[in-house]
């Protein structure tokens, strides 16, 4: 496998004002300092750069370096997070602006731990990284009754419902919860991620999900591609 | 061979001796426990604090495992449900697996449970709200007494009753890192304030080291054989935090807990356990003199057990190994058979292996798989016959 390395935005340079440099920004992100990721992105946008420029030429090439380290687990979950917390740290200033020039998120996505598992390490990171490849998330928590789901995915009539578990004694509340959606007629409304460390391919299979994620990268990956495909309209 | 007695058994598997049969280590929580008690008739089942090793001994433990860190305080003291329990360590904690559902409900849901099959989901005890979150909270906190003879008065019993036939071990988990975020600080905090607060880190680490350290210190003056320190530090396919992080945070201050229990007596053998995959920190162990660790959930990252015992095997006992996670709750009696049969090639071969699940058996594993492993363990895990003839 390679060594990841920063990809620097082709072109970044014609994209900015002059003298400007990204540079230390990826840094930043890089290195989890979030007070100065926010400082940084806040003169940027002070200096009229658009958010979309500054998302994809200042944000995300810290940010996807660290989830490709992460990934290949040469940084491990304290260096992720202090890089998910600087990034969501910038993305808070843009995200009012993306807003308002009617930039489309992703999908919606409701996730949870489910019934009976009180684990949210993974998830949160899961969400921060769904986020800040731009899904509109709900965050429903830990130890999440299969009805709850269900609201929260008419509520928003979401794209996509994540759920994890953490226990051998809990994973069954996956199959629960899928069960629960289809009474419900939302089963074929969205489609269904799940992970967790006792989590395989074949559960997924065997409890009809639409996909499995090894870990928050491999998610994402699934989200984005998952979120194209046919489903039932929302009424 | 002659059958040796349990004790000589586990130490002599510590001393990587020749021996008769693998000896072996089941530990159960606490609604597995009662489950499996009540097909062999044993009504004595306590866990925790209240530990009756009568389930174990009957299923060929050759070890007695008493547990009194801060996890013995939380995973088996009943909490009812809606409400929350504040520990000693001033942790509170509620149950799982109860939102949007009324006692009524509950009740109708726990007649659901296959009393002979594996139960449906568990509620288990989590911590709600965590004592240390700053400076402040760190100098005001009152860590509990580490001679607090509710502890201690148990393992003197235990010495006394089961000692001349069985290997005694206490168990301080969970013990440093995983006592800090899990329980005193909170998972996530603990990761970001290593990087924003490291003092406070250091000084709750301290804090817990200098409690154990004394609980240890009275532990071993009951004369027990061996102490095991639990902290987890892997996650299923890495570890937590990098083995470089680990090396600074948590190796000086085992390495100090060590000593000081080894000071007591000098015979004491030591466990470190940690769940997860931890096969980085594996060469560390060693150096910290380490007895017996155990090989965990091989379904994670490092799943390479020859590998692992053919480089560290010579210099350290390997304990558990069995898949609990997918294998022994969901698999065919045969798949367990085959498990153990596995294991056993990999890690029995040779000694220096104590066979064990890879964790607890739980509540999602069925009486039939428990009988399965049990057979299957008197059939592979006797030396001179296959397979490790």
């Amino acid at each position: 496998m390679a060594t990841p390395e920063l990809q620097i935005p082709e072109g970044w340079k014609d994209r900015a004002p002059d003298g400007w440099d990204w540079q230390p920004l990826w840094e930043a992100v890089e290195r989890g300092h979030n007070e100065f990721t926010h400082d940084f992105v806040t003169n940027a946008i002070e200096t009229d750069i658009g958010p979309k420029i500054i998302l994809d030429d200042g944000l995300f090439p810290g940010f996807n370096l660290q989830g490709d380290r992460f990934s290949e687990q040469i940084i491990l979950i304290p260096e992720m997070l202090i890089t998910a917390r600087a990034m969501k740290a910038g993305l808070a200033l843009i995200r009012p602006l993306l807003a308002a020039m009617a930039e489309k998120p992703l999908g919606h996505f409701v996730i949870g731990t489910v019934l009976g598992d009180m684990h949210d390490i993974g998830q949160s990171i899961v969400t921060i990284m769904l986020e800040n490849a731009g899904f509109v998330i709900t965050n429903l928590g830990t130890d999440v009754h299969p009805d709850r789901f269900i609201e929260a995915a008419r509520e928003q009539k979401a794209d996509l419902i994540g759920f994890s578990a953490l226990l051998s004694t809990t994973v069954y509340y996956q199959k629960v919860t899928i069960e629960e959606l289809q009474k419900a007629g939302v089963r074929d409304k969205v489609k269904i991620l799940i992970g967790g460390a006792p989590t395989t391919q074949e559960w997924a299979d065997e409890i009809g999900a639409d996909g499995w994620g090894k870990d928050a990268i491999e998610a994402v990956k699934l989200a984005r591609t998952l979120v194209e495909e046919k489903r039932e309209a929302w009424a | 061979m002659k059958e040796m007695k349990p004790r000589d058994r586990f130490i002599g598997a510590l001393r990587h001796e020749k021996i008769d049969r693998v000896p072996r280590l089941f530990r159960f929580k606490r609604e597995a426990k009662e489950k499996i008690a009540r097909v062999f008739g044993i009504t004595e089942t306590a866990t925790g604090l209240g530990h009756q090793p009568g389930l174990e001994l009957r299923l060929g433990n050759d070890a007695i495992i008493y547990q009194i860190g801060i996890n013995s305080e939380f995973s088996h003291h009943p909490i009812p449900i809606g409400e929350t329990w504040v520990s000693e360590f001033d942790v509170t904690y509620g149950k799982s697996g109860l939102q949007g559902r009324t006692d009524e409900e509950h009740l109708d849901f726990m007649k659901t449970q296959e009393y002979w099959g594996p139960a449906k989901v568990v509620p288990e005890n989590f911590p709600s709200a965590h004592p240390i979150q700053s400076m402040e909270d760190l100098k005001n906190y009152t860590w509990p007494d580490p001679a607090d003879p509710r502890l201690l008065d148990p393992i003197k019993s235990l010495c006394e009753e089961y000692q001349d036939e069985y290997f005694i071990m206490v168990d301080l988990s969970s013990t440093l890192i995983e006592a800090a975020y899990a329980h005193i600080v909170g998972t996530q905090k603990f990761f970001l304030m290593m990087f924003d607060e490291p003092d406070l880190i250091k000084g709750v680490l301290d804090g817990l080291t200098e409690y154990y350290t004394e609980l240890g210190r009275n532990v071993a003056k009951l004369g027990v054989d061996m102490i095991r320190v639990g902290d987890d530090v892997g996650a299923q396919q890495s570890m937590m935090l990098s083995p470089e992080m680990w090396r600074e945070l948590a190796k000086p201050r085992l390495d100090y807990m060590f000593s000081e229990f080894r000071k007591i007596n000098s015979e004491l053998f030591i466990k470190l356990h940690s769940c997860g995959d931890y096969s980085p920190i594996i060469p560390d162990i060693v150096e910290l003199g380490v007895d017996l660790c155990g090989l965990m959930q091989p379904t994670g990252g490092n799943k390479d057990q020859k590998g692992i015992k053919a480089k560290f095997g010579d210099d350290i006992t390997f304990i558990g190994g069995l898949d609990v996670q997918n294998l022994l709750p969901r698999g065919s009696v045969e798949v367990v058979r085959a498990g153990v049969l596995d294991v056993m090639k990999n890690l029995g071969v040779g000694g220096g292996y104590i066979f064990s699940p890879a964790h607890y058996i739980l509540a999602d594993v069925s009486v039939q798989n428990v009988w399965a492993l049990y057979e299957a363990v008197q059939d592979y895990g006797v030396y001179g016959k296959y397979p490790l003839d």
